[in-house]
Parts: C-alpha cells; sequence; structure tokens
C-alpha cells in the first residue's frame, strides 16, 4: 500500500458498525483550523457532490438537496437551508459550475435551488422576485431570465 | 465602467452627428426646393450667419449623441424597468431638449416646447408599458412551468 506524507498528525480509526448503511465520517477536533477544514474538504469531496457549510465554529456536511439558496453579502457566501443560515468557502461561480444542473444563478449575488422555488413575481415597478418553499424571497436580475428559461427548458 | 461610458459615449456622438446630417438631407428633400438646409432659418436668424449655426448644431448633436450613448448604460444593472426607462428618459430629456430649442427645431413657444416634452414623454410612457407587458408574459410563462413541475412530481 503506497505510503502518502502528509503533515497533519492525526490518528485515523475506522470502527465496524452495520446501522450506518452509508459510512459517517467525524472529525474531532479541539479546534477548526484550515487544516482541519482542508482534510473535511478532502473527505467531502470523496463522496458524491457534498457542500461544507459553517455555522458558527461548527462545520456541517450538507447535500445540494438541502439548499434552499445562495447568497453572497459583504465578503460571505450565505447559505439557507430549511430553516438554517451557514456560511460556505467557496464563491458564487465555483458553486454554481460545481452544481450546474442543480443550483441556478438568478442574479449577481444569489443561487437558487430550483426544486425549492414556489412562484415567480413582477413588481408594480418592473423588478422580480422569487419565492422559496422556506419563506425566502430571492431578487431575480432580468439579465439572468434567459438562463432561468434555460434551464426549465422553455 | 468608466471606460463603457467613454466608448459608449463616443459612438452615441459619431450616430448622433451622422444622424442630424441624414435628418437634415430629409428634411430638405420634403421642402422639394432642390436647395440643402444644413440649419433651419430660424436658427441662422438666431445665430447671424449660416457658419455659425452649422457648428454650433454639429457640436449639440455630438454632444446629445454622447449623452444618449452612454445612457443606455443604464439598461445594464438590475433596477426595476419603472425606475430605469423613468432615469433613461430624464437623462435624455435633458440631453435633447437644451439641443432642440437651441438649434431651432422646436417652435420657440410654450406651444412648440410642450409638443416636443408631450411626444417625447409619449415614447417613453409607451416604452416602459411595453417593457412591463414583455416581462410580465415571461414571468407567467415560468410560473405555469413551475406549476406543472410540481403537480407532475406528486
Amino acid at each position: 500500500m503506497p505510503v502518502v506524507k502528509g503533515s497533519l498528525p492525526m490518528d485515523v480509526e475506522i470502527k465496524l458498525d452495520n446501522q450506518y448503511k452509508t459510512p459517517k465520517v467525524v472529525i474531532y477536533a479541539a479546534r477548526i483550523d484550515d487544516d482541519i477544514n482542508a482534510l473535511a474538504n478532502r473527505i467531502a469531496a470523496a463522496g458524491r457532490d457534498n457542500l461544507i457549510a459553517y455555522v458558527e465554529q461548527q462545520a456541517l456536511i450538507i447535500k445540494p438537496e438541502q439548499v434552499f439558496r445562495i447568497y453572497a453579502q459583504g465578503k460571505k457566501v450565505y447559505v439557507r437551508m430549511e430553516g438554517q443560515t451557514a456560511t460556505l468557502r467557496a464563491t458564487l461561480q465555483e458553486l454554481e459550475q460545481q452544481f450546474e444542473g442543480v443550483l441556478v444563478r438568478v442574479s449577481n449575488s444569489e443561487i437558487v435551488n430550483f426544486e425549492h422555488v414556489k412562484s415567480l413575481d413582477l413588481s408594480m415597478g418592473g423588478s422580480i422576485s422569487m419565492r422559496l418553499a422556506n419563506g425566502d424571497t430571492a431578487f431575480v436580475s432580468r439579465r439572468y431570465m434567459k438562463r432561468i428559461k434555460d434551464y426549465l427548458g422553455l | 465602467m468608466k471606460k463603457k461610458i467613454i466608448q459608449k459615449g463616443l459612438l452615441g456622438a459619431l450616430t448622433g452627428v451622422t444622424i442630424c446630417y441624414l435628418i437634415t438631407i430629409c428634411v430638405s428633400l420634403s421642402l422639394g426646393e432642390g436647395v440643402f438646409y444644413a440649419v433651419t432659418s430660424e436658427m441662422v436668424g438666431a445665430f447671424g450667419n449660416e457658419l455659425t449655426a452649422v457648428i454650433v448644431q454639429l457640436f449639440l448633436s455630438a454632444a446629445m449623441g454622447f449623452v444618449l450613448g452612454a445612457a443606455s448604460l443604464i439598461y445594464d444593472n438590475d433596477w426595476g424597468i419603472v425606475k430605469q426607462v423613468a432615469v433613461h428618459s430624464l437623462l435624455l430629456m435633458a440631453a435633447i431638449l437644451p439641443t432642440a430649442y437651441i438649434c431651432h427645431w422646436m417652435q420657440h413657444s410654450i406651444k412648440g416646447f410642450l409638443i416636443y416634452l408631450g411626444i417625447f414623454l409619449a415614447i417613453y410612457v409607451v416604452i416602459g408599458a411595453v417593457q412591463l407587458l414583455v416581462w410580465k408574459k415571461r414571468v407567467k410563462d415560468i410560473n405555469s412551468r413551475l406549476g406543472s413541475k410540481d403537480n407532475n412530481i406528486h
């Protein structure tokens, strides 16, 4: 078996438990730093298309289906789920590319999961917004409407 | 952004001069005298001689064209339709009305001014209304697709 030399001191343990039909990986750490995040990213990447979201100091692995919308505010990228908000360490462009076909960019600063979109509204002033199943509203840029039509096959 | 303003502005200025030239030819043709009128006779009267009037009109039509070209950038942002059309029309009015007045393209009377202004506003109201209708239909199409998608899942 090839030996890969890493720089992060850690103990690795595998526990057999037939409760876990889908393997679950948990990293126990005294502190979450860049090394731990990188490790979690590498493991998650080995799994099918997961996202790592951060709430306070905790990291959660979430699936794209759980994403309602992703938006950029200030210098951060936030993800809205059923009842929770977390941050993501990726740019909107990276997310848009990685999850093409599942998540759709609807403006310069928002990406939306169309499975959770209820309807679009055109305001009196001519701006378009979108209502999501979790109660959120997303602003839709008219410049991105063609992208949305293409996604829906219209 | 500044670069775009200058690029669009310069293109607008050239277009303005060309269109002004074409219009003077068309108006001269419509008078059927076989004479070319580069400027209105009222303007020649106001500026003393034809050459001065022609130069002033050239400069003003170029400046007006510049503003019109640059103003088209209004539609590149994420404002609502009403705000975009309103600001765009205000910018255009600020450039066109003084030019039309000085070049005697309009009668120097309250009536002349109001007719010019009235036509201008009417055009913009129509443009705004058409835009709203077009987008209303696009939103409606997407909503029916979203509605039927939900129905098919169950």
